[in-house]
């Protein structure tokens, strides 16, 4: 099996270093890459930009990505990945503080595969993480990955 | 015997004068012939039988007042007298008759015998004039011969016993009784209305010879029980043994049938015209028929009945409608029926009985035993009830136009009652046939009538629309102009002068174009006068000018006018000058677009609020309990306390940012609406709320019928919140209990009431305010927002919400959704 990469969208460094925090400690991923804005994340997905040459084949296991990015906002980002063949099956965690029924919406109508709001709560932001990660990093099985 | 001759002799001669009185006066005729026959001697009563004086019969012989003898008989008579004279001195008595002097015979009864008178022989005759007694024999055998041979009814009864002792034939047959019978009866035998004491009563007077005659009508009583009407004429004869009653009867059957018949032709007669005169002065059908009914009842000795018409239904059965019946009304059902039908007449469809099959079956029919008659259908319950029944329909050609139907005539029906009913059956036709024609007259009247008011409607209505149109044309602030078909205006009215500044003058011939800008005119060549002769009708918006050169935009309007044969004749236009209308929807827009623009920033600044806002929030509580659980052990209790503070106060102003944007979504967002059931929501509200807390304890009591009309996800808000509080405010109660209804009397309001803490009703108007409460948070968690949202979503609702509590008792949240949300019952 793979190496399970987690790829995290996250413009806000407190909401990162949380992030970040709750999955460690759960121990939920054997790698995590933070992308900070939109571009950051199509590219490292296309292999553009600062990621031009990194080896596309290699997908996520599971992107959590936020909605409220810079440059290019977290839908704008669905509907790309969503429409680039290699990447419309990675499984996408819509996380946002946003609970706009609109923004909920439409994520899932872009291929969100679950939408999580974010507690002001912290604990329960880990306890949500951490099902997140059991589900997307232990128990889901990918279409791609496997050799 | 000489002896007793000669002492005879002697003492004739003795009283000679005497004796010749004697002879002269006795009644009995006395004749002293010689043998020859020739009369000697005769007194005034033998000369008298014969009508003679003495003189006159002196000299005549006996020969001479004997009728010749035409007869073998009185010849042999004669010859047998003489011969005993002849051989015993003496003949008769036997009868002959003597020739009267006028020349009619005298019945005699003659004796004699032969005396001798100085030495001569005489015949000695005693002659008795029978005259009387044969008269009176006569009589009494002719008085005899009547009383047994007459055919009318005589009557001689015994005056003491008063058994009948002699009875004329005619009174024999008409009794039945033979003579043996009637010599052991008396007339009270034959008089059934008489008790013995009554008749000797009635005859006293008779007896005491008050009255001569009685003269009575009674009826006599045949051997066979039948009666008969008779007038009885009685008189009292004789004294003693011999006096009798005699009667003479007549029987008046006859009589009284003729009476009868010609009463009842009266009956019928009068009837007929009753009917004729009704009709002539127009009375109902109901009127007439009812009359005529009663005679029929009255003449047929009916006891109920009716008169009724054959109609036909749409689908064509026949049916009877009464014009005239009996009421026979037999409970307050059948009364009130009667009484609220009879007027208009009763509609019999049921045919299939006695009376129907006279419609029917086309002909008479008679039952005189309808409770065992095959084709009667039987009687309601209640119905009187009936012995006897005839049905007569009658004709109008071959059509059944109506029927008579009688019941209960005593002793039933026959066809013998046909005759007499045959007058009132043509009346009956005759009425029916009449009102059916006056009915069509008068239907027909009714149409033209009708139609004549609706043109007459029409016309003056039309006169209305036309006089108010120029009204209306002429006063309208409206502009209303017409041209010809090239153009050219033909009329231009008041308003058109206001609008243009032109006077009606100054345009009248001028083309139509005058009143649009140059750069218009092509417009209205294209764009107004084409399509508006292609389609008949056109309306735009078009540039327009004044006179003094300013512009307006316009509304048009307009149409083509045609002439009575439906030619094209010209154009009307009508045009409003729409600048007003123009600014304002300008207005209108700019605000709405202000408004949609004010909304996205709203929307955009919410979405900031939800991510910005929060973001740093859950850095405090984040970091805050990373430091606990990463640190810990170098903090001591008074510094984990106040992180816990940080971390409630964080939580608290992000539950404060949650709420705050729920409101403000309520505000700003479309009602979706559609049926809602409550319960549904309630259901799942409380579900979740028991997940929450599942160790709490609540009952919730839910009422029927919580359907309402309104938005699902901000109904579900309310009762999120609604239910929160009641299951927050209970939380220290034990025995915890919700209860969700609509009030009993009226549906369309709709409560949660809880058995919590409650609240003081004086502070009751901070209820609803937002951040407003009344309770710290300590003791039950909140930010104030709940009931402010709940408010919010019902305003929006067009309802209400208001609230009634008592401290420590628990709360009642009343909320209706007004007419937007209007609670519908499913």
């Amino acid at each position: 099996m793979a190496q399970k990469t987690l790829l995290l969208v996250e413009d806000n460094p407190d909401d990162e270093a949380l992030t970040l925090r709750a999955l460690r400690k759960h121990n939920l991923a054997n790698e995590i890459i933070v992308a900070r804005d939109g571009q950051e994340a199509l590219d490292y997905l296309f292999g553009e930009g600062d990621f031009t040459g990194r080896d596309t084949r290699e997908l996520p296991q599971v992107m959590l990505l936020d909605l409220k990015l810079p440059k290019l906002d977290g839908l704008q980002v669905l509907e790309r990945m969503r429409a680039n063949p290699p990447t419309r099956h990675v499984p996408v965690v819509v996380l946002t503080s946003s609970n706009e029924e609109q923004d909920m919406l439409r994520s899932y109508d872009l291929g969100a595969n679950s939408y999580i709001r974010k507690p002001v709560d912290f604990e329960q932001f880990l306890e949500a993480a951490r099902q997140l990660g059991l589900y997307w990093l232990v128990l889901n099985e990918v279409p791609y990955g496997r050799d | 015997m000489m002896k007793e001759h000669d002492a005879m002799d002697t003492s004739f001669k003795a009283n000679e004068s005497f004796m010749r009185f004697l002879l002269d006066t006795t009644p009995i005729g006395l004749a002293l012939a010689r043998l020859d026959g020739s009369l000697v001697e005769a007194n005034p009563a033998f000369a008298a039988i014969t009508g003679r004086s003495v003189d006159e019969i002196i000299g005549l012989s006996y020969w001479d007042i004997t009728p010749s003898m035409c007869h073998e008989q009185e010849q042999e008579q004669e010859q047998a007298q003489l011969e005993t004279l002849k051989q015993t001195g003496r003949f008769g008595p036997y009868e002959k008759e003597f020739l009267h002097k006028d020349g009619h015979a005298v019945p005699v009864r003659l004796s004699g015998r032969l005396i001798e008178r100085e030495g001569q022989q005489y015949i000695w005759s005693t002659v008795e004039d029978l005259s009387a007694i044969r008269e009176s024999e006569i009589l009494s055998s002719r008085l005899s011969n009547i009383l047994e041979h007459s055919f009318d009814e005589i009557y001689i009864i015994d005056g003491d016993t008063l058994r009948f002792l002699q009875v004329s034939k005619g009174a024999l047959m008409n009794l039945g009784y033979s003579m043996e019978e009637m010599r052991e009866m008396t007339p009270v035998h034959l008089k059934p209305d008489f008790t013995e004491k009554m008749f000797d009563d009635l005859i006293a007077p008779l007896r005491t010879g008050e009255k001569q005659q009685l003269v009575f009508g009674t009826r006599h009583q045949r051997k066979d029980g039948s009666h008969y009407p008779v007038e009885v004429r009685l008189q009292f004869s004789g004294e003693g043994k011999e006096a009798v009653f005699f009667a003479f009867i007549l029987d008046l059957t006859e009589r009284e049938q003729a009476e009868d018949e010609m009463r009842r032709n009266n009956a019928v007669l009068h009837a007929v015209n009753h009917a004729q005169t009704q009709f002539i002065s127009r009375c109902t059908a109901a009127e007439i028929f009812t009359d005529l009914l009663n005679a029929i009842l009255k003449l047929t000795d009916s006891e109920y009945g009716f008169i009724g018409e054959v109609m036909h239904s749409e689908d064509g059965k026949p049916y009877i409608k009464t014009h005239g019946i009996t009421n026979i009304a037999w409970n307050e059902e059948t009364r009130r029926f009667f009484e609220e039908s009879a007027p208009e007449g009763l509609d019999f469809f049921k045919l299939d009985n006695l009376f129907g099959r006279a419609v029917t079956q086309r002909e008479i029919i008679i039952a005189n035993d309808p409770a065992t008659d095959p084709r009667s259908a039987g009687i309601p319950e209640g119905h009187p009830a009936l012995h006897s029944f005839m049905g007569i329909p009658f004709f109008n050609g071959t059509d059944v136009l109506g029927m008579i139907a009688i019941a209960n005539r005593p002793g039933g029906y026959d066809e013998s009652l046909l005759p007499i009913l045959e007058p009132l059956l043509i009346a009956s036709k005759n009425i029916i046939g009449s009102l059916r024609v006056d009915q069509q007259r008068q239907a027909a009247e009714d149409a033209l009538k009708k139609l004549n008011e609706e043109l007459e409607d029409r016309v003056e209505q039309r006169t209305a629309t036309v006089r108010l149109q120029a009204q209306i044309i002429d006063q309208t602030h409206d502009s209303v102009i017409t041209t010809d078909l090239e153009g050219y205006v033909t009329s231009w009215n008041g308003g058109a002068e206001q609008l243009f500044g032109v006077s009606a003058s100054d345009a009248l011939g001028q083309h139509i174009s005058f009143i649009y800008p140059e750069r218009e005119h092509e417009f209205l060549q294209n764009q107004i006068i084409l399509p508006l002769k292609e389609k008949g009708q056109h309306e735009t918006e078009v540039n327009m000018m004044r006179a003094d050169g300013t512009e307006f935009p316009a509304h048009l309007s307009l149409s083509l006018l045609y002439d009575a044969a439906g030619m094209q004749q010209g154009m009307v236009g009508y045009s409003m000058d729409i600048s007003e209308l123009k600014k304002r929807e300008k207005e209108l827009d700019d605000l709405a677009h202000r408004l949609q623009a004010s909304n996205r920033e709203l929307e955009s600044f919410s979405y900031s609020v939800s991510h910005d806002l929060r973001a740093p929030l859950r850095a405090i509580d984040g970091f805050s309990l990373a430091l606990v659980e990463d640190y810990g052990d170098q903090l001591d209790d008074t510094a984990q306390d106040y992180l816990q503070r940080v971390r409630n106060s964080a939580q608290r102003m992000g539950m404060l940012i949650d709420d705050m944007l729920q409101l403000s979504r309520v505000n700003r967002e479309e009602l979706a609406l559609q049926e809602v059931d409550l319960g549904e929501i309630a259901k799942a509200v409380m579900e979740e709320l028991q997940a929450a807390e599942p160790d709490r304890q609540v009952e919730l009591t839910m009422g029927p019928d919580l359907h309402v009309h309104g938005d699902p996800r901000l109904l579900r808000v309310m009762i999120d919140n609604l239910l929160g509080n009641a299951w927050k405010f209970t939380s220290r109660k034990p025995d915890a209990h919700i209860i969700f209804k609509h009030k009993a009397d009226q549906p369309d309001i709709f409560y949660i009431s809880d058995n919590g803490v409650g609240f003081d009703m004086r502070h009751k108007d901070k209820l609803f305010g937002a951040f407003q409460r009344l309770h710290r948070v300590k003791e039950f968690p909140g930010t104030g927002v709940g009931l402010a949202t709940v408010q919010r979503i019902i305003h929006r609702h067009g309802g209400r919400v208001w609230a009634e509590a008592r401290e420590g008792e628990g709360a009642t949240f009343y909320f209706s959704l007004g007419p937007q949300g209007k609670a519908r019952k499913q």
